[in-house]
């Protein structure tokens, strides 16, 4: 994705320049990226004037950033308490290996889709969950989820 | 419009909701749970439905905060009979309408039915479920939308911040504050007043009053659900603690994984301020407060105070030593007043009642100290392998026992309990012959566990302690902010003998290593998280050391869990060959013929599970 240096500046100018809003900017940019391009931290860096240290100190501290693109439907699978002792550590294996990825936070060859897990969603009632571009699935299995992402990718191929 | 004193606050009741006419309300859940499951596409089909015939003048759709049942979603409650209706879909609709709201007949086979029984239960107030709970923080749960403030303030809202803006002195409201024995409902304990007193003679300006929802622990979500439910409740809390310490600056430090609280929340301030409940010279008596909210960015050690603070202030969420107190250098330095979201919600209940009703609920005698005992409720998540998974609001003192068995109605799928998990991350497992321990903050300390946030993961036969125990420290791993070496490296350490033993690599040993580990980083780490990660250890081997020996010197996983100690095979007795395991499979793993029992072959079986989890006759045996 190409940066621009516009929407770097519309997201300074919105948290008033101020070094203090650092990790609300970094969240704005994470979400209209899907990830902290380096080319942004430099840009963000220069015009703040701060280290690309404290930035990247930032970025990998937080598990909300990444520093490679997320799928166009990230998938978090919730490996909560609730979630762990009902199969979601699990969940999160099988789906990682359907979709023939390595790691958490990569992302499949097409950018569709890529999974993490993660802490916990708040819907312990319904575990395991997993929520797929902001979806929350309850009482999932890893069958369903199979299923429900082989429907995404068709519908997404037929586009 | 703005709000003067007591009797604005009464007449907008009026104005406002309680009396319009309606002859039915359908209250509807709209928590995260019930919304995931549909309810704003049922919203819709039901007011179709209504206006269909002609029933929108006398038939009014609320969608409520969470209901609590999560389980049993989408939930509605019809009013005023409190008929409870569970797993609607919105195939329902039509029927439902045409026969209760229009004919007056309520659907039976949309009704709760307990376990082991055949006859319905109607009423909500009749279900075990809701029976012993007790409603303070949760108060409004179900009887409100949480988006109008209207309905907020027709039920006494901001009454409480009226009391003690017009009457009351700020070291009054300390002092009941103390008096009350309220203390911290994020999993400190810390006594409310006595941190209020603290902030309120801390040198320097201004002070800063914070909410922190940043609920971290992994299988809790209370403080999703009140923000979610009732976010009137909290700010109303924080003013009163803004007015009692002397400040006019408030944040709330919200997770961003909580995007309809976050929405609920923003809408909630602005509507306060509208109403001059948030703002300048609120109730015109020369107080000024205002809120403002900081979204988190995802770490579990923002929970801390310290690392919460740095987070704010955009600094990575790093704690720091304890010695300097966040009371009185907190955030940029400043006095900060810190509570969690739940204590925040008791506040305006304890103004309003006063003190003598709030400590006539709970356990101890708080009148001379306030640490003395555990007073009104507590809200707790109750999840994992109980059949009434939700939210729960019971007083202090209640059993165990009556919290999984009666009000979560036991042990799904014949099996047997082993254990409950309290205090997240830094809590510990309690294990069955300790089910009638009564809950509050000193007794869960007392064997190895907290009261923490409110988490309460119950556990089955099939749970592995020695697996729990490292998912808790791998998690912690992660999370560990890496400023002290004990939390660093003695966590990692910790982590790599829980996962050897898991493996079945461990050697003779090991126990009394990981255990003097566990006390090094227990007595040494900078910040209490550290100093808590090694009680899910610690219980565990407390209470199943059994467990742990049987995978160091046999090699065996008792609760047939942990992967490279289990093998996965087909009972050819309960297996019909219906296929649908070998399909599944993805590694074709699974031979057979149709009709006839099929067989793992375990050179190929990579123990994915997935076989156990489609096949409908309990026929995969996992040893």
């Amino acid at each position: 994705m190409e940066v621009q240096k516009i929407e770097v500046d519309n997201i300074l100018n919105h948290w008033k320049r101020d070094k203090s809003n650092l990790i609300e900017m970094l969240e704005d940019v994470q979400e209209h990226y899907r990830y902290i391009p380096p080319q942004v931290a430099i840009t963000i860096a220069e015009e703040l004037d701060i280290s690309m240290n404290r930035i990247f100190h930032i970025a990998t501290f937080y598990k909300g950033f990444t520093l490679e693109p997320r799928g166009k439907y990230p998938i978090s699978v919730c490996t909560g308490t609730a979630c762990h002792v009902k199969g979601g550590t699990r969940i999160l294996e099988n789906i990682m290996r359907d979709l023939d990825l390595e790691r958490e936070g990569q992302a499949t060859e097409d950018q569709l889709f890529s999974v993490e897990s993660v802490r916990c969603i708040g819907c312990c009632g319904l575990a395991p969950v997993v929520a797929i571009g902001g979806e929350v699935h309850g009482k999932t299995s890893s069958t369903k989820m199979k299923k429900f992402i082989n429907k995404l990718r068709k519908k997404e191929q037929a586009q | 419009m703005s709000v003067t004193p007591g009797k604005n606050v009464d007449e907008m009741k009026y104005e406002s909701g309680g009396a319009n006419g309606y002859r039915m309300y359908l209250m509807l859940c709209g928590g995260t749970g019930c919304v995931s499951a549909g309810s704003y596409e049922i919203k819709n089909a039901l007011e179709h439905e209504l206006e269909k015939y002609n029933l929108s003048n006398e038939v009014s759709v609320v969608m409520t905060g969470c209901n609590g049942f999560c389980a049993n979603g989408p939930i509605m409650v019809v009013q005023p009979d409190g008929i409870f209706y569970q797993f609607l879909s919105v195939k329902d609709v039509p029927h439902l309408v045409e026969e209760h709201m229009l004919k007056g007949r309520p659907v039976e086979k949309l009704m709760f039915t307990p376990p082991d029984e055949k006859s319905v239960v109607p009423k909500m107030s009749d279900i075990g479920f809701f029976k012993k709970q007790r409603l303070l923080a949760l108060r409004n749960r179900g009887l409100i939308d949480p988006e109008k403030i209207e309905e907020y303030i027709a039920r006494d809202g901001y009454k409480a911040l009226a009391k003690v803006l017009t009457e009351m002195k700020p070291e009054e409201v300390i002092q009941e504050m103390i008096a009350s024995g309220l203390r911290g409902r994020g999993g400190g304990g810390f006594p409310t007043g006595v941190k209020w007193k603290t902030c309120r003679e801390a040198p320097g300006e201004p002070k800063y009053v914070v909410c922190n929802a940043d609920e971290g622990d992994p299988g809790a979500y209370m403080d999703r659900s009140i923000i979610e439910g009732d976010p009137h409740s909290v700010l109303e809390g924080m003013a009163i603690a803004a007015y009692a310490v002397g400040s006019s600056n408030g944040y709330v430090y919200i997770r961003h994984e909580y995007p309809l609280a976050l929405e609920r929340l923003e809408k909630a301030i602005a509507d306060a301020r509208e109403y001059g409940l948030l703002g300048k010279n609120i109730f015109d008596q020369g107080f000024d407060f205002d809120i403002n909210i900081h979204c988190g960015a995802g770490a579990f050690v923002c929970g801390e105070s310290t690392a919460l603070m740095a987070s704010m202030e955009g600094r990575p969420g790093e704690p720091r030593a304890k010695y300097i107190h966040t009371v009185e250098h907190g955030l940029w330095d400043k006095p900060t007043n810190l509570n969690n979201v739940e204590t925040y919600a008791n506040v305006p209940l304890i103004v309003q009642r006063g003190v003598k009703w709030f400590t006539s609920i709970g356990t101890g005698d708080v009148s001379e100290n306030p640490w003395g005992g555990s007073k009104g409720t507590k809200v707790f998540s109750l999840v994992g392998k109980v059949r009434n998974t939700g939210l729960v609001e019971v007083p202090m003192g209640i059993t165990l026992r009556e919290i999984i068995f009666d009000i979560g109605g036991g042990i799904p799928n014949g099996k047997k309990f082993k254990a409950v998990q309290t205090g997240g991350p830094s809590g510990g497992v309690i294990p069955e012959d300790l089910l009638d321990l009564p809950v509050d903050f000193d007794q869960l300390t007392r064997v190895g566990s907290m009261m923490g946030s409110g988490g309460m993961i119950v556990m089955d036969e099939d749970d592995c302690m020695v697996d729990i125990a490292r998912y808790f420290i791998d998690f912690l791993v992660g999370e560990s902010c890496g400023k002290c070496l004990p939390g660093r490296e003695g966590l990692t350490q910790i982590s790599r003998m829980l996962n050897d033993i898991c493996d079945g690599q461990a050697q003779e040993g090991v126990l009394e290593l990981l255990e003097e580990t566990c006390n090094t980083v227990t007595s040494c780490s900078l910040c209490a998280l550290g100093g808590s990660a090694p009680n899910p250890v610690l219980s565990t081997l407390r209470y199943f050391r059994d467990e742990y020996e049987a995978h160091v010197r046999e090699k065996r996983c008792p609760a047939g869990l942990c992967k490279n100690l289990i093998t996965y095979s087909i009972d050819p007795d309960k297996c019909n060959g219906c296929m649908l395991c070998a399909r599944e499979c993805p590694q074709n793993a699974i031979d057979g013929e149709k009709k006839k029992p099929h067989k793992i072959n375990t050179d190929l079986c990579i123990k994915c599970g997935i076989c156990k989890d489609v096949c409908n006759r309990d026929a995969v045996i996992v040893k």
